[in-house]
Parts: structure tokens; C-alpha cells; sequence
């Protein structure tokens, strides 16, 4: 073909063609509202063997993964508390392929090895309780909140009074965090500082004794079960405590629990798959600040704000 | 404006002169293409997003007709069974002697899918009976709820509360549900007695949930929401999100807008947003699609238009380049053949292929060239026609000076007594006269041009008192051939003036004729002083004029018979002059061999000329005399 022929002729039809190839590419191409993200698989590890506790937060993960075209997988271990088990969990999900995982840690220590490699392998995000290793971190300022149960339970102590802190053994966690903050502030505000280690028995015994005037305890369960130990009781001493389940609700509504320091466990489950689809999509991550939370006492829990706090809606 | 307008007009006028058709054409077709087909684009693209527009919002204006009637028949049913309790339990019972909750629990169970609970209140707020949930919580105060207060102002009316966690009543199980709680003012029967009170009738929120969960606004792009006449959501597909305060919702502004589709900006993004008002709660049903979907598609299908309009704007380009090479290729060819023509070259091809136009142009200009070549023949024709005429006329007319001159010997010989020499020169001039005429004819026979030269020189050499001899000879058939006339004597003529003037004697002058192969030669030979080459060079040349040394004459009339010759006979034919200084003069006449057929369609094809005239100027002649 002539140098001629080829302008004339050959380089037009070139140029029609890679338009047309270009039209049809176009036509072809889904429209970018049709367009989905790739599903993504994420696992969440709970802390207790009963989710009941967090069923709010699990409500706000739920809205999350359909937002954000999200499969969850919730995985419970046969024992509460059980950092062994955790860990176990953790790695099983991180070789069964899982890209992103939201983990409630029971212990910074014993897992720190387990989520360093989970890690680097997924979008780890910690709930609860923040880990360096961790890519992500959603929750309260657990400091501040001891403090502010702390603060809370000094009301109802007079100095040199006695409060009861119930640790759950979670010396390694945020909630242990908690506990030595309100530790530290009541110390510092003349208060004696017990540690209460047991079952609810245990906790109705030592509390029948009539010295203590106050008990913390720092994360739901732990509540809900004082709150329990406390309808038995005839002389019951203040209970203070963190959470917002339906059983805490109607423990403030009976008087059974003077106060509760609750966040809104559903935006802190939504926030926690949001935090984790980004980050395992690699799409960019503004770090969060720590969430806040209320102090809600009998008073005002039906107040419309407290109200959609501590009951989400349900159809 | 103006300027801007003129400016342009120049500019395109510059332009237009310079471009070729072609371009002009593939210009401006694929001009008015494209803003022919972006005009057709833009308006049935703006029209279909128009279209889209109201088609969404008719869409939604249905949806949500559909869904205020189902949330209306669900808030009528929530209606009747608050008529029911109040006219057919409550008002014709007497609470000191009845106990409402056994007739209640019946209603309740009734339509137990989408109701939480049904109480009885007293003006108090006390509890008169409730079902399911019988117990009062110690903790609550129904006289301080909004929905109470609402029942005891406006006792006409039944009141629709905004959705709210229900409080009231001890549920071993710490169920706490999100109703919408409808109130009513009562009148209650105790002991005889009318007291107020106050009738409460919850709603499972889960009601108004499943009525508008499937909703389907723009395609699943959209959503709806429901608001209370103070702006509160009442029901929200995110509502938890917006509680939580993840998420934001315009519920304040929906409330304020009147029935039917509005276009709102709401943070940032463009939404369409379709409201219908639920009769009785002053609820408003709030369609929400959201316009930055539509413009997704819109953005894919204005890229999808760009694309089309690009590829056919190349194509039509493309196209009309070839399609505008081909309509104006003849008129290209026309025009090459033009300027051919112009540059002078004879063979060109003006015959052209093409549309009628084009061609009937080619044959046009076909015609006109042909025309034209054959008017500029004609004139050349003419012209030398012309010339060969006027040479003829001139040749042929008789020199005053030479008449006078023989008129005068012809008187001095017949004073002298000399009649008889008067008479052979007044005869041989009659003859020469004769033969000068030849009735008008330019073409005569060689015999008559001899017999003229003949008589020439019997005339001059009496005049010249015999200072020179002369011999005319012909071959055998060359008398019978034709010439043109008067060829001869203006060569006679200088050689008589040039070679015998100073001969005392012993001149001679030698006229032969003969034929040559197809041509015929008239050689004219004297013995006079001859002249040197250059001068017999320049003798013949057309553009100079020789003056002869002797200054008798200029050689003209040489000129004007080899001129003659030539327009009459071709550029081959004409005089050839053979001289050397002291050795005598040669001219040589070469002419085609006319014979007899020849030479007649000859005399026949050349114009009859009139007679000559003999008052002419001689410019050829003498000052001493001499014929032409």
C-alpha cells in the first residue's frame, strides 16, 4: 500500500475502527451506579461465649455489612473470656483467607503475637480493647469512662466508704483499663477500693455483709449479673456499671442499677465493619476518635435521646 | 459585533477564495451534519432526561399513593379498633361494675399482628385495664406522656404519636418495643358517673415497617421516609443509622413541602424528592431518589453520546472528503485541462465525464476552444490573406515614374520620326498592361509571366538604348504550369538598375524556366557587379531593410515577391539569390509545379480582387522608374 493510498484510505479506516472498538467498550461497560464492590468476607470474634451482651453492636455490623457489601461471619468461643481461644480463632480465620477481621480481645498480651501476623495478612480492627498491632481501633476512651464510673460511684460513697469493683479478669483489656481508672480516681478521692473476683453467689455474699456501698462493674455482663445479684438482696448497695442491653435498661427502670455508662453500641458496630471493609479494600481510612458515651440514670433514660441509646429500633 | 461580524465574514471570504470545492464541500457538509446531529442529540437527550424526570417523579407520586393507602388502611384498621373499644366496650360499660379487660383482650386478639397493647386510662392516669400486659410499672407517670396530654386537649380528635419505646407495662421479659401509640379522649361510666379518661391504642411500629420496606423508588435507588408534621421521623429504612448519628436525613425541610415533587440540594447532593401527606396524622409520606444516580446513567449516556457524536463526525468527515473528491473529480479534470490550455499546450482533452452540468460545461468549453482555434485560423488566414493581397496590389501597380518615363520616350521617338519604334514600346507596354491585369486574376501561366517579363524588357532596353541583351527560355512543359503574376519583373527590374546600368553593351540578362522534381524554378541571371554575401544575406530577411550602396534601391520589391511566394505557396517556396561581387547576380524563383488542374482550382479558391489601380504608391519602385 502506497504511503498515499494508506493517508487516504488506510489510516481513517484505522482510526474509525479503534473508535468503534472504543464505543462498543463503552457500551459494554456497566454503568458505575451498577457497578458493586468485590464481596468481602469478615470475621468477627467475640469475646464472650453468649453474644447477647453486644446485640446491639451486632445489629449496627449487620446494617454495615449490607451497606457495604459485607459477609459476616460471628465466631463465638466455647469459653468466655478465653484469650487461648481467641487466638486459636484468629489464626484459623486468618489461613481460612478471611480479608478482614474484627476481633473483641480478652488479653493485649496473649494475643499480640496472633494479631501481629493476622495483621499482615488482613484488616484487623479491635473493638473494646485498642492493640498496637491492630490496623484499627473502635470504641470508647476506656480510660475516661472508668474515670467517669469512678466519678459516678463517688456520689453515692462517703469518704472512706467502700466500693466493690468487679473484675472479670481482664487485666490485658480495655475494661480492665476501666477498672483501674475508677481504681485510681476513687483512691485519690479517699474511697476503699475492693477487687471482686466470682460468681453472682459470691458476689450476693460478700455483698450481705453490708460493708460495701458501692459496686462497678465495668462491662455488660458483668452488670447485668450484679444487677441480677442485686433484686436479691434487701439492703442493696449502689450499682454502677457500663452497658445498654435490655436487661441493664430494666435494671435502671427498677432501681437496680443507679446508673449506667453506655455508648451507642449500634453506630460502635457499624463503625467497626465500615473501619474494616475500607481497610481491606484498601480504600483510604480517616483515624476515628474515640466514641463517646452517656451516663444514664432512671431519670432520663426515656428522654428521646437516651431512648434511641439504649433501645434500637426494632420492627 | 459588527466589527466581529465583519471580521468573520472577511476571514471566511479569504478563505473561500482560497479553499478548492472539494474542501468547501466537505466543509460544509460535514458542518451542517454536525451541528444538525449535536442539535438533534442535546434536544432528544435533554428531552429524554426530561422525560426521566417526570417519568420518576410520577413514578414516585404513584409509589406513594400506593403506600399512603396501604398506611392508611393500617391506621384506619388502628382507627377501628380504637372506635370499637371506646363504642362498643368502654362507653356502654359501667367500670364499678365491669371489668374492661376480658372484652379488650378480645379486640386485642383480634388484630394481635399489629398492635402492642390497648389500655384504658383515667383522667388521673391511672390504669383502668390494659392488655396484654396488665401491670402498670411503678416507675411511670401515663399522665406525663405526650400522647395523654395530647387526648386530654383536643378530646375531639384521635392522636398519632411519634414512634417511641413503650414503658408502660411490666414485661418479664425486658421487651421494650417501638410503637406509634394512638390516644383518644373517653368518657367513662363509673357508678352512674361521666369521667374522662383517656384510651390507648399502640401500634407495633413493625406495622409501618412492613408497608413501606419494599418499597421501590427509582429503581432501588431511592427510598422513602416518613415524617410527622413537626419534621420528627416517624419511619426510616435508616433510622438507626440517623439515631446514631452516622447518618444525616432533611426530615426538617420535607416537612415543609407542599404535596408533589421538588428538586432539593441536601448536603451537597442533588435529589429528587416526592412528598404526599397521610390523611388524619398530618404524617408526611417523603420519596427520596436521589439525582446524582440518575445523572450516573446520565453521565454514561452523555459519554455514550460524545463517543457516537465523535466517531460520526470523523466518519462524516471521512466520508465527505471522498464523497466531495468524487462529485468534484471532473470538475478537477476540467479545470486541469483549463489551465493546460492556458499554458499554451495544443492537444488537450476537455472531454470529461460526469454529472450533466460538468459535462455540458466540458462540451461547452470543447465548443468554445474549437471555435475559438478556428476564428484565430480565420484570422491568421485573413490576415495573410490580407497581406498577400495588399503585396499583390502593390505588385501590381505600375510604377508612375516608369509610365511617365516610356510615355515621354514614346513622344521624343515619334517627334524624332521614330513611329516605329514608338510603336513596338507602346505595344509592348499595351501587353504589359495585358498581362498585368490578367482580368483580375492573381494566378497566370509561366508562358504569360515570360511574355510580361518580355515585354518588360523590350520596353526597358529601348529605354536603355540597348546597354544590355536579354534571353528568355522555357523548358518543354514548364510554360504550361501556372504562378502568380508579376514575379518576375521587380527581379528584371533590379537587375536592369543594379547590374546594367553601367554595361555598355555587352549586359546580359538571362531569364530560364524549368522544372525541378514537383517544383518549378524561374531563374533570373545578369552579369552586373554582383554583391558581396552579406548583402545577399540581409536582401531577403524580413525584419531588416538593405539599402543598396549605390542607394538605387532597398530591395523591397525582392522581398515582397519572396514574401508573395511564400503566403501563396509555403515556407519552402520563395527566392534564392546566388551572388558574388564582379561575378554576376543568380535569383532563383522556386514555385510548385502547377499544372493545369492546379492552377485553375488555384485561380478559383483566391478572391476576385478589383482591377488595380495605377494611382497607387510605388513604394517597391525606383526613383528612375520601373514597373513593380
Amino acid at each position: 500500500m502506497s504511503q498515499q493510498r494508506f493517508t487516504r484510505w488506510g489510516l481513517p479506516l484505522l482510526m474509525l475502527g479503534i473508535l468503534m472498538a472504543l464505543l462498543l467498550m463503552l457500551t459494554l461497560y456497566p454503568a458505575r451506579a451498577q457497578q458493586r464492590p468485590e464481596l468481602l468476607e469478615m470475621s468477627v470474634i467475640a469475646r464472650e461465649a453468649d453474644g447477647a451482651a453486644w446485640a446491639n453492636a451486632r445489629r449496627g455490623m449487620e446494617q454495615a455489612a449490607a451497606d457495604l457489601y459485607v459477609e459476616l461471619r460471628f465466631l463465638y468461643p466455647g469459653q468466655s473470656n478465653s484469650s487461648e481461644e481467641q487466638g486459636q480463632l484468629l489464626r484459623r480465620e486468618v489461613e481460612s483467607g478471611a480479608s478482614a477481621i474484627l476481633l473483641f480481645p480478652t488479653d493485649r498480651e496473649a494475643l499480640a503475637e496472633e494479631a501481629r501476623s493476622a495483621s499482615a495478612k488482613a484488616a484487623l480492627v479491635t473493638l473494646e480493647t485498642d492493640m498496637e498491632t491492630a490496623a484499627g481501633y473502635v470504641g470508647v476512651d476506656n480510660q475516661a469512662l472508668g474515670e467517669a464510673l469512678g466519678r459516678a460511684a463517688l456520689n453515692g460513697v462517703p469518704l472512706g466508704g467502700t466500693v466493690l469493683l468487679i473484675d472479670g479478669a481482664f487485666a490485658g483489656s480495655g475494661i480492665g483499663e476501666r477498672m483501674a481508672a475508677a481504681a485510681d480516681l476513687l483512691e485519690l478521692e479517699e474511697r476503699e477500693v475492693r477487687l471482686f473476683s466470682g460468681t453472682g453467689d459470691a458476689l450476693e455474699e460478700a455483698l450481705a455483709r453490708g460493708e460495701i456501698r458501692a459496686v462497678i462493674a465495668f462491662e455488660a455482663s458483668k452488670l447485668e449479673q450484679a444487677a441480677e445479684v442485686m433484686s436479691r438482696l434487701e439492703h442493696p448497695p449502689l450499682l454502677y456499671g457500663a452497658g445498654s442491653t435490655a436487661a441493664i435498661a430494666a435494671g435502671l427502670e427498677q432501681g437496680r442499677i443507679t446508673s449506667a455508662v453506655a455508648q451507642n453500641a449500634f453506630s460502635t458496630g457499624y463503625l467497626a465493619v465500615e473501619t474494616a471493609a475500607r481497610l481491606a479494600r484498601r480504600e483510604a481510612v480517616e483515624p476515628l476518635e474515640p466514641l463517646p458515651f452517656f451516663t444514664v440514670r432512671r431519670e432520663n433514660m426515656y428522654e428521646p435521646e437516651y431512648q434511641k441509646l439504649l433501645f434500637p429500633v426494632t420492627w | 459585533m459588527r466589527g466581529l461580524s465583519s471580521s468573520l465574514r472577511r476571514r471566511w471570504d479569504a478563505v473561500y477564495h482560497r479553499a478548492s470545492i472539494q474542501m468547501i464541500l466537505s466543509l460544509s457538509f460535514t458542518a451542517v451534519a454536525v451541528v444538525g446531529m449535536v442539535f438533534l442529540g442535546l434536544s432528544l437527550f435533554l428531552r429524554f432526561s426530561a422525560s426521566n424526570n417526570a417519568l420518576l417523579a410520577e413514578n414516585s407520586q404513584r409509589v406513594l399513593s400506593q403506600v399512603n393507602l396501604n398506611l392508611d388502611a393500617r391506621l384506619r384498621e388502628m382507627m377501628r379498633v380504637s372506635d370499637t373499644a371506646y363504642y362498643q366496650i368502654i362507653k356502654d360499660a359501667d367500670l364499678a361494675e365491669e371489668d374492661l379487660t376480658r372484652d379488650l383482650e378480645l379486640l386485642y386478639y383480634t388484630s394481635r399482628e399489629s398492635l402492642v397493647s390497648i389500655a384504658v386510662f383515667a383522667d388521673s392516669g391511672d390504669l383502668i385495664a390494659a392488655v396484654p400486659l396488665t401491670a402498670l410499672k411503678n416507675s411511670v407517670s401515663p399522665e406525663r406522656e405526650s400522647w395523654f396530654a395530647a387526648a386530654q386537649e383536643r378530646i375531639e380528635n384521635l392522636h398519632f404519636s411519634t414512634p417511641h419505646v413503650q414503658n408502660l407495662f411490666v414485661d418479664p421479659d425486658y421487651r421494650y418495643r417501638w410503637v406509634v401509640s394512638l390516644s383518644r379522649h373517653v368518657e367513662l361510666t363509673k357508678d352512674g358517673a361521666i369521667e374522662s379518661g383517656v384510651l390507648l391504642v399502640d401500634m407495633s411500629y413493625g406495622g409501618i415497617e412492613q408497608i413501606c420496606k419494599d418499597v421501590d423508588l427509582g429503581s432501588g435507588r431511592g427510598y422513602l421516609y416518613i415524617v410527622d408534621g413537626a419534621g420528627e421521623i416517624v419511619y426510616h429504612p435508616r433510622q438507626q443509622l440517623i439515631y446514631a448519628g452516622l447518618l444525616e436525613e432533611n426530615n426538617r425541610a420535607a416537612a415543609a413541602y407542599a404535596d408533589g415533587s421538588h428538586d432539593e440540594i441536601f448536603q451537597g447532593r442533588r435529589r429528587q424528592v416526592t412528598v404526599k401527606t397521610v390523611g388524619y396524622t398530618g404524617w408526611k409520606l417523603v420519596g427520596v431518589v436521589p439525582s446524582e444516580n440518575l445523572w450516573d446513567d446520565y453521565g454514561q449516556l452523555l459519554l455514550f453520546f460524545l463517543f457516537v457524536v465523535i466517531f460520526s463526525i470523523f466518519l462524516l468527515v471521512f466520508v465527505n472528503l471522498r464523497l466531495s473528491a468524487w462529485i468534484t473529480a471532473p470538475m478537477k479534470k476540467l479545470d486541469l485541462a483549463v489551465k493546460k490550455l492556458e499554458a499554451g499546450q495544443e492537444t488537450v482533452d476537455l472531454a470529461v465525464n460526469g454529472p450533466y452540468e460538468v459535462e455540458h460545461l466540458s462540451r461547452s468549453i470543447q465548443s468554445m476552444v474549437s471555435t475559438m482555434r478556428h476564428l484565430m485560423d480565420d484570422i491568421i488566414q485573413q490576415e495573410e490573406q490580407k497581406r498577400r493581397s495588399e503585396l499583390d496590389v502593390l505588385q501590381s501597380q505600375i510604377n508612375p515614374h516608369f509610365l511617365y518615363n516610356t510615355l515621354d520616350s514614346v513622344i521624343w521617338m515619334t517627334e524624332n520620326g521614330r513611329t516605329e519604334d514608338a510603336v513596338v514600346m507602346l505595344t509592348s507596354l499595351a501587353r504589359l498592361f495585358r498581362i498585368s491585369l490578367s482580368r483580375g486574376s492573381n494566378i497566370i501561366t509561366i508562358a504569360d509571366e515570360l511574355e510580361h517579363a518580355r515585354h518588360y524588357l523590350t520596353i526597358q532596353k529601348m529605354r536603355y538604348k540597348n546597354k544590355f541583351s536579354a534571353d528568355i527560355s522555357a523548358a518543354d512543359g514548364a510554360e504550361e504550369l501556372y504562378t502568380i503574376k508579376l514575379i518576375v519583373q521587380p527581379i528584371l527590374e533590379n537587375a536592369i538598375y543594379h547590374g546594367m546600368d553601367y554595361a555598355d553593351g555587352d549586359g546580359k540578362i538571362r531569364i530560364s524556366a524549368f522544372r525541378e522534381r514537383e517544383d518549378v524554378v524561374i531563374e533570373v541571371a545578369d552579369n552586373g557587379p554582383g554583391m558581396p554575401a552579406e548583402v545577399v544575406e540581409r536582401l531577403l530577411d524580413q525584419g531588416g531593410s538593405y539599402m543598396a550602396a549605390d542607394s538605387k534601391g532597398s530591395g523591397i520589391g525582392l522581398r515582397n515577391v519572396h514574401r508573395r511566394i511564400q503566403l501563396t505557396f509555403g515556407r519552402e517556396y520563395g527566392l534564392t539569390i546566388l551572388s558574388e561581387p564582379d561575378d554576376g547576380t543568380v535569383v532563383r524563383i522556386r514555385l510548385p509545379a502547377l499544372d493545369g488542374e492546379r492552377g485553375r482550382s488555384c485561380r478559383k479558391e483566391e478572391p476576385v480582387e478589383p482591377a488595380p489601380e495605377t494611382s497607387g504608391d510605388p513604394q517597391a519602385g525606383t526613383e528612375k522608374g520601373g514597373g513593380q
